[in-house]
């Protein structure tokens, strides 16, 4: 069994910024992921380069996609081939000005 | 035709193209006779949200088909149109909407509308939303010619925006009008560059050549080569612009000249007063890029300065120049293409009529006036006076009634001596120095008057007092430069028809701590200050040499944020991948100075395409390569039938396990679809180090081989991603299949691999059918990258039924989605 860990802290008040500029979000987020409040979404840009730390590769934020179950447990949706490992599982939280996420995938 | 109802009608049935959308990856062509379908769905969907007559509605997205399908069914519904600026941020959106009050806001993706109690429906969605929904019913009589058909807000050079309430007739009336002075006839195409959300656009870029039964080409984006592409592709004959487009035309064809060198030549040749038919055969290298169609250039929406007027004379070119107001629906004056007066904004339009007043302020009556400002009778009263409008410009008008425009009444300056003067008189002459790229006059106000203050950018390094004393030379008494100062950003804050914000550029000067003299400047890079926007970057660690993720210690989501404040401030495509931490200060420089260097090793080669190309590949696969694949594979095949139903391109998509799957998979379809075919191949497997140069010879015979009669294209994992994706459109648009393998790489197993998100991108930007594959045995046969002997054995191939994915979903979706209906054949 191998396990992989990734981590990242988010400055809420830089992705505030981004918030007016579609052609930024564009990059980053789905439409699906979009919300009208910067703390959720400076977590899910943390939850995205944790999930590409634990993999070890350069982040290709279009690749994932954070969705939340109806409890609003966040989960990582990705294409196939960067699901290499088995399960992962992330978990993220916000105060103030941050936003920090952790992933773990275990093979 | 007297209501905008009254053009829609005119849709049905009809097959001419109406509008033709240029994504950046595939052109989609929508026919009257489906836009009139849409606009009737559409409406219907309009019913079901409870959007009733006289409720307001705001659009605040890109030019694109969706826009106009949701104005035009808002119009035969009677709901107010509240369009808004693609640009504006959440927050005037708010201001707008605290106003207005609508029920629903219709956006781009990636927008993020602030303000309660109003659904929301995405643009880009829209076809997918009203896909099952019924036509609406229209009755001619439900809108009335004085029904409100918008309220548009102006943008404002001066500051607050006011609502102008705009009627069926007024827009009406201005068309008829434009009709009688300039030809519209539907073999005519246009360019829409200008935002919908704008007057100028709106009545002569949209609503005009709907009622001429015209066409209508969008793009996506300024970017020049996008622009030029389309009116290459698309023969377009017409565009609506501002001078400043023609600015951008005009700096860009300078570049290039200069680039290859011959800009010398080109000034001179410019001077030579010859006919416009010459001209146009002595810069027929200019013409060209603007396709053989094109006729001519409307131009309104602000000030054309003669100069530029010049330059575009001299190459031949027929700009005609308009004048109006939001207010006037918008055109009030306009030239003719062959009654034109340079400077001269034209002669009023048929059934408008113009007062010259105080100053010479030109007042203006007709059917096209509004009847107010929404919410706001103090400033209705204030422009609306006796029956006339006040349109605050300046003017007057020769013998034979062509107008000339002196300037706005709001930018006047009023100076100590009570002399009048206009900025745009001064920011002329700033203008024709050579070091200066831009120039804003503004009047100071001190206790005596205003004062005449200019706020230049500068091309070079340049003595900015001389700069100052050399114009004011040319200047009369009352004109004098008192003030001046170099503006501390690369342009001026602008509105979206690109013209200047003088208010905001008033407010930083009067904001400044000391009056800067004539200090020696040197212009800051803009590359620079992008940087120094960037959170947490240190503005001394800014050199050449810095490394971005070292030096100035960038984390990957600055470096995105970087990449798409370069696109969007150069107009540029930028690849993403190719900025690491590794990337220097000055590595970007290059790249943004290279600009869009067109990618010279041609890796498409078109003439692959050609039928006596065709003729060969066929002739050989199906005499050779066919037959010696029937020597080791027997195969079954299931599911033809399944294609019987396609009628247009797809995507095919198939496992992979090794060299022999294309050519099992292209045997096993129809003769119509496999001679139009074209297949993905992995660029990188092609590229052998120089050392190994046996090898790379061999390689090299393998890459024109596979050329040549299995159409292979090159699809580049690492660099130029999006090129391998407009390529793919461009096939697509052609009408040539593609044949791809999502799993990138052969499996060596002979299970499935995960899918790369290459197909979740093609899936979504290409949006055709997709033909799932599935074919069992080859793994025996020939197998992985190994050069080996092939086996004998049985083959059996399995053709699934076309899917047409949903492409608002997101890509890793779209890319589990398909995996799942290859795992399940």
């Amino acid at each position: 069994m191998s396990i992989r860990t990734g981590i990242d802290l988010a400055y809420v008040p830089a992705v505030r910024k981004m918030l007016g500029n579609d052609k930024t979000l564009s990059k980053f987020f789905h439409q699906s992921e979009l919300k009208n409040d910067p703390q959720h979404m400076a977590g899910i840009i943390a939850a995205k380069e944790a999930f590409f730390k634990a993999l070890g590769i350069v982040p290709k934020f279009l690749e994932v996609e954070v969705v939340h179950d109806t409890s609003g447990k966040p989960k990582i949706k990705a294409s196939p081939q960067l699901k290499k490992y088995k399960s992962c599982d992330v978990s993220i939280s916000h105060e103030r000005s941050y936003a920090v996420a952790v992933v773990v995938m275990v093979k | 035709m007297k209501t905008v109802l009254d053009i829609v009608m005119r849709f049905k049935e009809l097959e001419k193209a109406a509008l033709v959308n240029k994504t950046g990856y595939r052109t989609f062509t929508t026919t009257y006779a489906q836009l009139f379908e849409k606009v009737a769905k559409t409406a219907s969907l309009l019913e079901r949200l409870r959007i009733k007559k006289g409720d307001k509605l705001i659009i605040w997205g890109y030019n694109c088909p969706e826009w106009a399908t949701v104005f035009l069914a808002a119009a035969t519904k009677g709901i107010i149109v509240v369009p808004i600026d693609h640009m504006a941020l959440p927050e005037h959106v708010k201001r707008i909407q605290d106003i207005v009050s609508a029920k629903l806001v219709v956006h781009s993706e990636y927008k993020l509308p602030r303000g309660t109690q109003m659904h929301e429906i995405i643009l880009e969605h829209l076809d997918k939303l009203i896909e099952n929904l019924p036509q609406a019913h229209h009755e001619v009589s439900d809108i009335d010619e004085n029904d409100t058909l918008e309220i548009v807000f102006t943008s404002g050079t001066t500051g607050n925006p006011k609502g102008v309430i705009l009627s069926h007739k007024n827009i009406m009336s201005n068309i008829a009008a434009i009709k009688k002075c300039v030809k519209v006839t539907s073999d005519q195409i246009f360019l829409s560059l200008l935002p919908l959300s704008h007057l100028l656009e709106q009545t002569p870029g949209l609503l005009a050549p709907l009622s001429a039964l015209c066409t209508i080409v969008y793009v996506k984006g300024l970017r020049p080569s996008l622009i030029f592409k389309a009116l290459a592709e698309e023969k377009v004959t017409n565009i609506v612009a501002v001078p400043r487009l023609l600015k951008l035309f005009a700096d860009e064809i300078m570049r290039e000249a200069e680039e290859k060198k011959i800009s010398w030549l080109f000034k001179k040749l410019a001077q030579l007063k010859l006919p416009a038919g010459i001209k146009k055969k002595l810069f027929w290298p200019v013409h060209r890029k603007f396709g053989k169609n094109f006729r001519y250039f409307i131009i309104g929406g602000a000030p054309f300065s003669p100069e530029l007027e010049q330059f575009w004379d001299s190459l031949g070119f027929t700009v005609v120049q308009g004048y109006g107001l939001t207010e006037c629906a918008p055109v009030l004056t306009c030239n003719t293409p062959l009654g034109r007066k340079p400077v001269s904004v034209g002669q009023a339009l048929p059934g408008v009529e113009l007062m010259f007043g105080k100053d010479g302020e030109i007042c203006a009556r007709g059917e096209n006036i509004s009847q107010g400002y929404y919410g706001d009778k103090a400033k209705t009263n204030e422009a609306f006076a006796g029956g006339w409008f006040k349109t605050g410009d300046m003017g007057f008008a020769d013998k034979e009634g062509y107008v000339f425009l002196k300037g706005r009444k709001k930018d006047m300056i009023v100076t100590s001596g009570g002399e009048n003067v206009y900025p745009e008189d001064i920011e002329e002459i700033l203008l024709e120095d050579r070091n200066v790229k831009d120039a804003c006059v503004v009047g100071v106000p001190t206790r005596q008057g205003e004062q005449v203050h200019a706020e230049l950018i500068l091309k070079n390094k340049a003595n900015l007092r001389q700069i100052i004393e050399k114009s004011n030379k040319l200047l009369n008494p009352a004109q004098q430069i008192m003030s001046y100062s170099v503006w501390h950003a690369s342009d001026f804050p602008r509105t979206t028809t690109l013209k200047i914000k003088k208010h905001l550029v008033l407010e930083a000067v009067l904001n400044r701590k000391k009056p800067r003299g004539a200090a020696l400047q040197q212009p800051q890079s803009r590359l620079h200050e992008l940087l120094s926007r960037i959170e947490g970057i240190s503005k001394a660690a800014i050199k050449p040499e810095a490394k971005l993720g070292i030096d100035l210690k960038l984390t990957s989501v600055n470096r995105v944020e970087l990449v798409s404040m370069i696109e969007q401030e150069f107009n540029l495509d930028v690849n993403e991948e190719e900025i690491t931490g590794e990337t220097t200060v000055s590595q970007l420089e290059s790249l943004i100075e290279k600009r869009e260097k067109i990618v010279k090793r041609r890796i498409f080669r078109a003439w692959l395409l050609w039928p006596p190309v065709r003729a060969i590949r066929i002739a050989y696969n199906l005499a050779i390569t066919d037959n010696f694949m029937r020597i080791f594979c027997w195969r079954k095949i299931t599911g033809a039938e399944n294609l019987k139903g396609l009628k247009e391109p797809a995507i095919f998509i198939a496992n992979h396990v090794g060299y022999f799957d294309a050519p099992n998979v292209l045997m096993s379809l129809p003769l119509p679809i496999r001679s139009k075919m074209a297949v993905a191949a992995w660029q990188e497997y092609f590229d052998i180090p120089k050392n190994k140069i046996l090898k790379k010879i061999l390689y090299q015979f393998y890459y024109e081989y596979a050329s040549i009669f299995v159409n292979i294209f090159p699809f580049q994992k690492q660099k130029g991603f999006k090129r391998n994706i407009e390529y793919a459109g461009e096939l697509l648009d052609k009408g040539w299949n593609i044949l791809f393998f999502p799993e990138g790489e052969h499996s060596k197993t002979g299970k499935l691999q995960p899918f790369k998100a290459g197909i979740g991108w093609l899936a979504k930007e290409m949006r055709c059918p997709i033909v799932p594959i599935k074919h069992h045995g080859l793994e025996k046969i020939m197998a992985g990258d190994e050069h080996q002997l092939p086996k004998f054995g049985r083959v059996a191939i399995k053709i699934g039924k076309p899917v047409k994915l949903d492409y608002t979903k997101s890509i890793p979706a779209l890319t589990s989605e398909i995996q799942e209906i290859i795992e399940k054949m």
